[in-house]
């Protein structure tokens, strides 16, 4: 299966990512950018969905740097025993505009479901 | 639909034919037959659904918001054979359905009252369908609910320490894998595999301990309701017949015991009487078996009911409950008491493994 490729303005404003869960489900994630064609993190960040409000990260400057990097998104959602739903997303913005996402969203009976999704950084 | 975690519960009430109602006047013993399967709706009750249900009990029972739930009723022809269900009723909430997908914790925190608002309705046709079809619309609004898991700030706090571990271990598997290309996928270490294992079996600890502690958390719940009757079978000239007002307080007691006290307030009779009912309902036990009793009082011609009965879970997404009481009921110039007993097995489809 080819990566999903995500295409940024490399003279626009930084590229955020951020990371969601969605059905109110709480859990963890570890976000990962590696860099293009090598085996090497570039940055790493941890969180929870506990709040939402410091679940995104600019990355880094230069944005010509971040051509083909992947960026990476391993959550532990924590399936509450009344909703079996669960939904990860991570969205790719710049300049206040979603570029686009890749997500990952189904049922499971629990009590963890373990989501690993990425993306491809391409400049435009 | 899958997505939209749909609870339908089933439940079959088998009466025997000593369980039959049984008058008990001046007359002496009479035996009457109810219906012989009568599929009841638990868990939960919409407004709507209560309306149309020609039930004894005015209580709506309390429950936690689901996105989409289901209930039907009334599976017997007039031959007594199965036949397309009598009652249908649907109830949902629309801040989950329509916005679950992306609703985060935290935005379901700062307005849990949106969340927990439920949109209701529900049909009724006669046997044989040549009779007047009824139909019901409800809304009903959850104002407190200490058994709502999404507000728990303690339990999350439990939770999300053992995800942080969970996923601290899948991101150092991700490390060792390298960039995730070309298939590539995460392989755990035998010990690693142990570990997710056991946190996993922690977590379900916590959901039952949960369970079993806020079985009978203190909710509070209001609830409004109309019910609509037309000229015939196919809906046509619908006219409003009743207007319904329910609230519903539910106090715990320890981890034992629940009182439920619901006063309802009926406009009847294309909306020209007005009725006050007065139930309460007690629970002991546990999350998993308990038993209750139940009185309420009706000003419309002072009726009583008085039931107790219990419930167990027999598996998991499945439930039998029965009760036994004795209804007033007015015939003629007397008043008489019939006893009615109910059996039934609640089956919650979304639940079973």
């Amino acid at each position: 299966m080819s990566i999903e490729k995500i295409s940024y303005n490399r003279g626009g404003g930084p590229i955020v990512v951020e990371i969601k869960s969605g059905y109110a489900q709480p859990g963890s994630y570890g976000f990962l950018l590696w860099e293009a064609n090598a085996n090497q993190i570039v940055m790493e960040k941890k969180g929870n969905f506990i709040n939402s409000d410091d679940d995104s990260y600019p990355l880094p400057a230069p944005n010509e740097a971040n051509h083909e990097r992947i960026a990476e998104c391993i959550a532990t959602v924590a399936i509450l025993p009344d909703i079996k739903n669960y939904r990860i997303d991570m969205i790719v913005s710049q300049d206040g505009g979603e570029l686009g996402r890749v997500l990952e969203e189904g049922e499971s009976d629990g009590p963890t479901v373990m989501v690993d999704i990425f993306l491809q950084l391409e400049s435009a | 639909m899958k997505y939209l975690a749909v609870v339908f519960i089933a439940s079959l009430v088998a009466f025997s034919n000593a369980d039959g109602q049984l008058k008990i006047g001046e007359a002496g013993l009479e035996k009457d037959f109810a219906k012989n399967f009568q599929l009841n709706f638990a868990v939960p009750e919409s407004p709507a659904f209560n309306l149309i249900e020609v039930g004894k009990s005015d209580i709506l029972r309390p429950t936690s918001a689901r996105e989409l739930a289901v209930a039907v009723s009334d599976f017997t022809g007039s031959g007594d054979g199965f036949t397309i269900p009598q009652k249908f009723a649907v109830e949902f909430s629309p801040g989950l359905l329509i916005g679950g997908k992306e609703l985060s914790l935290d935005e379901y925190q700062k307005k849990p009252w949106l969340y927990r608002l439920r949109i209701s309705g529900a049909t009724k046709r006669d046997d044989g369908g040549t009779g007047n079809a009824e139909m019901a619309l409800g809304l009903r609004w959850t104002l407190v609910d200490e058994s709502d898991l999404r507000t728990n700030t303690r339990f999350l706090g439990d939770i999300t320490a053992i995800t942080d571990t969970l996923t601290a271990i899948y991101v150092a598997a991700a490390k060792r894998r390298g960039p995730p290309i070309a298939g590539k996928k995460l392989t755990l270490t035998d010990g690693e595999i142990k570990t997710v294992k056991e946190l996993n079996g922690q977590l379900k600890e916590k959901y039952e301990k949960i369970a079993d502690e806020k079985w009978n958390a203190r909710i509070f719940e209001v609830a409004v309701g109309t019910r609509f009757m037309a000229a015939d079978a196919m809906g046509n000239d619908l006219v409003t017949e009743d207007l319904a007002f329910w609230s519903i307080y539910g106090h715990g007691f320890g981890n034992w015991g629940q009182l439920l006290l619901g006063p309802t307030f009926k406009l009847k009779e294309e909306l020209d009487e007005s009725t006050f009912s007065l139930p309460a309902r007690f629970y002991v036990g546990s999350n998993t078996y308990k038993a209750f009793a139940e009185a309420q009082y009706s000003d419309d011609d002072s009726k009583y009911l008085l039931s107790s009965g219990g419930e167990a879970k027999l598996y998991e997404g499945v439930w039998m409950k029965f009760s036994v009481g004795a209804e007033q009921a007015e015939v003629g110039s007397d008043r008489q008491w019939n006893m009615v007993s109910k059996f039934e097995l609640n089956i919650d489809v979304a639940s079973l493994p």
